[in-house]
């Protein structure tokens, strides 16, 4: 199997995949439903550290069996994603396998050591133990188990290197089957037929088929690479067996248990020798699934590789791993009927899943609320920018071949002298080479960073280094800010001062001049008209100030007569304040009020004031 | 005459608003059974989502305006129970039959003041009546609609029941909030309610907390007996009923305005509260801890928790803030979980320049006053809509935000803010925050680029000198893939303080811009970073970098405000600009006025269009035709007196036909509007089709599959040629009805395939004897049928056959 999955079973109705998986240092079971839509069953089930999974089993539609090396089976329940019940092996040997019998309806379950359990699926009480070795004299272990009717008995059929027919009431061994040299790791009986099992050996080529009654081989399957798992569907009539082998790939064999078909071949492989009298047959048809064309990344993409299959009476369902973690199903009808379907090689192809969910959130902003307001990577201008088209039309759409040769080289040149100058001049206190970098890739940040210094030196000698052409590209991006935040012009200041300075000379005579500064204008200009503004605020301020002198000449006047100094005088009238509040002073409120009028009557006077020029 | 105006068909498309219930306990968003579906219930239409996917799998057209409460039939879960003041009718909402309603019963005799449905058992409904401050509960047969009284209070001034029905809560004008426990009613089998003696049975239950019935806003009581009281200073009072010990009172205070709704979760570990600060607050009633959903896009009217789906709440939230007094509600089912939204229902929301009602009064008194034959309604009621060019959506601009409707799926597409606004609910002083208001909105012809417009006033706080200062931003955004993307920002656009009347576009790289002082400019885009152009055209690519747009023709401005209105001829040679009530026409590569007199009209232009060789001008007062190239009025010339006139015509320049609609004031009916759409065609005074409705028409525009049309409801219809493919072969992709089905049927079918396995295991087991009643009448579920579809290859018709009587038995 591939690494990280280490068995693969559908159950009995083919609703669900059961997992097993190779996560880190513990073993995961997983239960997929194979259809995702209809069934939401999809439960992962992380077993405990040292817990390894031996074999796994579908004791019912919604109970997996896992049998773990440490000698306990444990009975999971997909549905409730827990264990629901643990059955101890009383030898605590490490189980070799376990079987659900649809024969005798109980469950087998074989330790390393050959012990052989059958346990009741309902209860789960042991029914019966006993040793293999008791029957049988061999140091084979047993990997395998089967149940069959022999004789209408139900019948045990154990598989080592051989397969054995166990007569499980009689606790007898009634046949033996060798044929494979390597321990078997798939028995398939025939349903329909109690005399014809298959089976399957790890690391082989070769499938046999047995015959109960004439204690033989009956054919031999080839596949054309080790099998790896094997499942056998149909009728008398017409069956199936399909095949994944260790390299992923689906290999199907029509009819395999009707024996007068023509071999198609007859190998003179040594090996083959001793099977002499049976037929062998290659398959009759392979499906390989792969990516659309288009798809195809990698080799793996050319031939998906199927983790299990099983059959039905008419469907092949294959299961395949996406991502290597989540299982995409398909089901191929091998029959129609009454004839076979299936011939030659074919290949399905499957396009990656787009996984569909409902997603509720984009970028973490849910879907149903309003998209907010961002203007982050906006451009900010104003409405005095005039730019005429005639600029664009000259400079960028209708340049000759000529011209860019032109600029092409002459770029190659300045650069090369640009570049051997600033090495030449690189100082510390400059920031040239940034601010170029900052300009040249329309990097916001890095320009941020730039222009955060304020220090008069750094200033002048980046601008100062700064290369004329860059300058306009400067003042355009300074505009820009200026207009989103008018609060920064304080820190701009500095540079558009030095820029002027600096490349003052060589702005004015450049081409479209006018065009080219109308952002940095249309800012200015706008600065310039709160003038109008600040001198009205000035005239109000200096008219309060005024009103405040004026008031205190009167007051001084009034205290003079009333003989108190004049440095005293707000604090005194403060606590004549504060008497009048407490109510000690009555002959004072007068006074007091008069003030509050005159004061009253100044900002009167200037709200009019106000009005009128906001009206005008 | 006759053969012509039968080509015409007017057919509704949007389901029109929520309908918004008055009672405690039912709410216009039912979850079916397996809490899968949501059924939206709107004006005139059921509309049934698929909360997985929240695609709509069902329409269902019908009038639902009357209906004040609804349930699902607790005995058939397909169907729904509708109730208006007078009877109830069943409708099938999980399948398409020709006619939707399955049963209407009398109720009898009629209840008055008939409320809500509290509680729905197999035999009887339970419904609470209000009349004259007189709280009745009742039970109304569900095989007979027989209405019987079960219990009666008097001088209730708020209350609510629990949600499984058993609790009754009451605020009394008397100073008094009362625990009732209705057990002895609710559980006992319909027949026996016509025996009375209920009413001392529940009176004996009573238990009282002395309450102040004036502050109330709203309450919900518990299924244990926990009543919570929302007040209109803000806080929760919480009274726990049914415990003899501990506690009898407490307080949950953070709402600073008024407690809008208040409801138990279905658990009722949690109390959910909402107001106007658009927050939804999760009271843990144990813990004494509170939880917070702020933004939710407008202020809350109603929470609902729906039994069949617990950990979901359904909230409606109010759209328009105006003065309307039902307001459209934007409905929006909120997971509990990650409280991130499985489903929100918007109707169109549009601006109206005035409310109907207020129209309305103008209208009658000004009828009082002059007498006669004055129909006319004066006010502006209208409201403006764009209509994108390429993906068929429609604009509407609702304070500082465009909501793009999508009407192929009758939903919803999208709200965009389009300038910064405050997204939390404004609260007290916070109300004087102005949020910016978007003016106009316009599309390139290919649909990439959109210009809006909008203004936002300085806040008024401490008498500044700024404070009659307007800024106003012109706004290009960029169509990127599903969103729009702000490129470009133009603060005052046409010089401080001019603001822009009109904004169009006539090319796929030109937008119009014209000031209410009369001036004209031009934008066009161009790359932002002159080093980066260099290499993008060496490149070719066309949106490596960033587009600007940048201001290429300004022409002159008056110094006079007044509305303008612009449009550009068909092949684009010339622009056609209105300025108050003179009509120019400029040159539209130079702007340089063109010597060509357009007489002026007596009232301000409100829109203009071309279509062939003649000028539309719209006026107040007139709508007339201009031929062009014969210097002449056409014969089309019609008077008419509404302002926002503008909005109530559309030309449709390919077809050269003019829709024009009119609304007057029905003298007969009071409060009644009688409105009227025509087609015209420019050369004729007859109009081509006519057609009329009750429902004032607030804006008309035009589309490629006919004239669309909106009324003051913010219903959007559709004015269009019946038989397409006779007309046009080429247009039957915009067919916008037809786009309509299709969706549906994908959507309906994405649905059934995912859930056919699960529907097909609940088998609903059936009684013998109720077969005979109406309500048992049970369909086949098309959804049971198509799992037998699945891997139907190979199958013989006989094993399908007998596989799909399998299903259908």
């Amino acid at each position: 199997m591939s690494p990280p999955l280490l068995f693969a079973k559908f159950d009995p109705s083919l609703t669900n995949l059961a997992l097993v998986i190779q996560a880190l240092d513990s073993h995961q079971v997983r239960v997929q439903a194979l259809v995702v839509a209809q069934d939401s069953l999809n439960t992962l089930f992380q077993l405990k550290k040292g817990q390894k999974v031996a074999a796994i089993e579908w004791f019912s539609d919604l109970l997996l069996a896992l049998a773990l090396t440490s000698g306990v089976v444990l009975i999971y329940s997909p549905a409730e994603n827990q264990i629901v019940r643990e059955l101890q092996l009383t030898t605590s040997m490490a189980i070799a396998d376990l079987h659900f019998s649809s024969v005798t309806h109980t469950a087998w379950c074989v330790d390393t050591n050959g012990t052989l359990c059958e346990w009741d699926v309902h209860s789960y009480t042991l029914i019966q133990q006993f040793s293999l070795s008791e029957l049988l004299d061999t140091t084979e272990s047993v990997t395998k188990l089967s149940t069959v009717l022999h004789n209408s008995e139900p019948a045990l059929l154990v598989g080592t290197h051989s397969v054995y027919l166990v007569d499980v009431v009689g606790r007898q061994v009634v046949a033996q089957f060798p044929g494979h040299v390597q321990p078997v790791i798939a028995i398939e009986p025939a349903k329909y037929d109690a005399d014809l099992f298959l089976t399957a050996a790890e690391g082989d080529r070769f499938i046999n088929v047995y015959s109960i009654s004439k204690n033989a081989t009956r054919s031999v399957l080839v596949a054309s690479s080790s099998i790896r798992q094997m499942t056998l569907a149909g009728s008398a009539d017409l069956s199936v067996v399909a095949i994944v082998t260790e390299t992923g790939s689906l290999e199907i064999f029509k009819d395999p248990l009707s024996f007068d078909v023509q071999p198609l071949e007859v190998s003179s492989k040594k090996k083959r020798k001793q099977l002499a009298g049976a037929k062998s047959k290659h398959c009759d048809a392979t499906i390989q699934y792969a990516r659309p064309a288009d798809e195809i990344r990698n080799p793996a993409d050319q031939s998906l590789f199927i983790c299990a299959v099983t059959a039905t009476h008419t469907h092949l369902h294959v299961t395949w791993l996406e991502n290597d973690s989540l299982c995409r199903f398909d089901a191929v009808a091998w029959t129609d009927g009454d004839s076979f379907t299936l011939l030659g090689h074919k290949t399905i192809t499957k396009a990656k899943q787009n996984i569909m969910a409902a997603t509720h959130t984009v970028q973490g902003h849910d879907v149903a609320a309003p998209r907010l307001y961002s203007e982050q990577h906006t451009v900010i201008t104003d409405g005095g920018m005039f730019q005429d088209e005639l600029e664009n039309l000259g400079d960028d759409d209708d340049e000759t071949l000529a011209e860019r040769l032109e600029k092409i080289t002459g770029e190659s040149t300045r650069k090369n002298g640009v570049s051997k100058k600033r090495l030449q001049k690189h100082t510390a206190g400059s920031l040239t080479v940034v601010l170029s970098q900052a300009l040249r890739n329309n990097d916001n940040a890095l320009l941020e960073t730039v222009l955060i210094n304020r220090d008069p030196t750094i200033v002048q000698s980046t601008i100062s280094r700064l290369d004329s052409s860059l300058a306009v590209i400067l003042i355009d991006r300074l505009a820009e800010k200026l207009t989103r935040q008018q609060q920064r012009f304080d820190q701009m200041n500095f540079w558009l001062k030095w820029i002027i300075i600096i490349h003052g000379g060589v702005l004015s005579s450049l081409p479209n001049v006018s065009h080219k500064l109308a952002n940095l204008h249309s800012v200015l200009n706008k600065k310039a008209s709160k003038l109008p503004r600040l001198l009205e605020l000035q005239g109000r301020m200096s008219m309060l100030e005024q009103q405040n002198s004026l008031k205190k000449e009167i007051l001084r006047g009034v205290d003079l007569q009333g003989e108190d100094s004049a440095e005293d005088d707000v604090e005194y009238i403060e606590e004549i304040d504060d008497a009048v509040e407490a109510g000690v002073l009555e002959e004072e409120e007068d006074e007091d009020d008069d003030d509050d009028e005159i004061d009253e009557n100044g900002v009167d006077d200037f709200d009019m004031s106000d009005v009128e020029e906001d009206e005008e | 005459m006759a053969e012509i105006s039968k080509r015409w068909a007017t057919s509704m498309i949007t389901g029109g608003n929520p309908l918004v219930f008055t009672g405690p306990c039912s709410f216009p968003a039912v979850s079916s059974v397996d809490g899968k579906y949501s059924i939206v219930l709107l004006s005139r239409q059921i509309r049934v989502y698929l909360l997985q996917t929240r695609q709509c799998i069902r329409t269902v057209d019908m009038d639902m305006l009357k209906v004040v409460a609804v349930c699902l039939d607790p005995g058939n879960s397909s169907q729904l129970a509708c109730f208006t003041k007078k009877d109830m009718f069943y409708v099938s909402w999980q399948e398409n039959l020709a006619e939707p309603v399955v049963a209407t019963l009398a109720i009898e005799p009629t209840i008055e003041g008939f409320v809500d449905v509290f509680k729905s058992a197999s035999d009887c409904y339970y419904v609470l009546a209000e009349n004259d401050s007189v709280l009745s509960v009742l039970s109304v047969d569900r095989e007979t609609a027989k209405s019987c009284v079960l219990f009666q209070i008097e001088g209730a001034h708020e209350y609510a029941v629990s949600r499984n029905g058993h609790k009754l809560a009451v605020v009394l004008e008397s100073l008094q909030a009362l625990l009732y426990d209705l057990t002895a009613a609710v559980s006992a089998p319909s027949a026996k309610h016509t025996q009375l003696g209920f009413q001392d049975a529940i009176e004996r239950t009573v238990e009282s907390f002395a309450f102040p019935h004036k502050s109330v806003s709203c309450m919900a009581v518990s299924s244990t007996g926990i009543i919570a009281i929302g007040t209109l200073l803000g806080h929760i009072n919480v009274l726990y009923g049914g415990s003899s010990t501990g506690t009898p009172k407490g307080f949950l205070r953070w709402h600073i305005e008024p407690v809008k709704s208040v409801e138990f979760s279905v658990d009722e570990n949690y109390l959910v509260s909402g107001g106007t600060e658009k927050v939804l607050v999760f009271w843990h009633l144990v813990l004494d801890r509170a939880q917070f959903l702020p933004r939710l896009s407008g202020p809350i009217d109603r929470i609902f928790a729906d039994s069949n789906r617990p950990d979901h709440y359904s909230v409606a939230l109010r759209i328009s803030e105006g003065a309307l007094k039902i307001g459209a509600h934007e409905l929006l089912v909120i997971s509990g979980l990650d409280l991130v939204s499985r489903l929100s229902y918007a109707p169109v929301c549009p601006t109206f320049n005035s409310s109907m009602s207020k129209a309305l009064n103008a209208a009658r008194k000004r009828h009082q006053k002059i007498g006669g034959n004055v129909k006319s309604i004066s006010h502006n009621i209208t409201a403006k809509l764009t209509m994108h060019p390429t993906t068929k959506h429609m604009y509407t601009a609702q304070g500082s935000s465009v909501q793009a409707y999508d009407l192929i799926r009758g939903e919803q597409a999208f709200v965009q803010h389009i300038a910064p606004q405050v997204s939390t609910g404004k609260v007290r002083s916070e109300k004087k925050l102005v949020d910016p208001e978007v003016k106009e909105i316009s599309f390139t012809t290919d649909g990439a680029w959109m210009a809006t417009f909008d203004s936002m006033p300085s806040l008024n706080f401490d008498n500044l000198m700024s404070k009659n200062d307007t800024s106003y931003a012109l706004k290009f955004w960029f169509w990127n893939e599903s969103s729009w993307e702000l490129t470009l920002k133009v603060v005052d656009p046409h010089g401080p303080g001019l603001e822009i009347g009109c904004i169009l576009s006539n090319s796929a790289e030109s937008f119009t811009t014209i000031d209410k002082n009369g001036g004209i400019r031009i934008w066009r885009p161009r790359l932002n970073n002159p080093l980066r152009a260099v290499k993008s055209l060496v490149a070719s690519q066309k949106h490596s970098t960033q587009t600007v747009w940048t201001l290429r023709r300004a022409s002159q401005t008056s110094t006079i405000t007044s509305p303008v209105s612009a449009c550009y001829a068909p092949d684009g040679s010339f622009l056609v600009v209105s300025h108050d009530n003179i009509a120019k026409i400029y040159d539209s590569a130079q702007l340089l006025p063109i010597d060509f007199a357009i007489p002026p009209v007596d009232l301000p232009i409100e829109s203009l269009a071309i279509t062939g060789s003649c000028l539309v001008i719209t006026s107040q007062l007139k709508i007339l035709s201009y031929d062009l190239v014969s210097a002449r009025e056409a014969p089309l010339f019609l008077h008419v007196f509404a302002r926002g006139m503008g909005n109530l015509v559309a030309v449709d320049t390919n077809k050269q036909l003019i829709a024009v609609a009119y609304n007057e004031w029905d003298t007969e009916a009071e409060s009644s509007v009688y409105s009227t759409i025509s087609v015209f065609s420019p050369n004729s005074l007859v109009p081509i089709y006519s057609t009329t409705s009750h429902k004032a028409i607030a804006s008309l525009a035009t589309t490629q599959a006919g004239f669309l049309f909106m009324n003051v409801d913010s219903e959007v219809g559709i004015l269009s040629l019946e038989d397409k493919k006779k007309i046009a072969g080429i247009q039957q992709e915009d067919d916008i009805s037809a786009q309509m089905n299709k969706m549906l049927i994908n959507a309906q079918a994405a649905a059934n395939v995912l859930f056919a396995k699960t529907v097909n295991r609940k088998v609903q087991s059936e009684q013998v004897e109720d077969s005979t009643k109406f309500t048992s009448q049970k369909s086949v579920d098309p959804a049971l049928l198509l799992s037998i579809f699945n891997n139907v290859d190979g199958v013989g018709l006989d094993s399908l056959f007998e596989k799909v009587v399998r299903v259908s038995q």
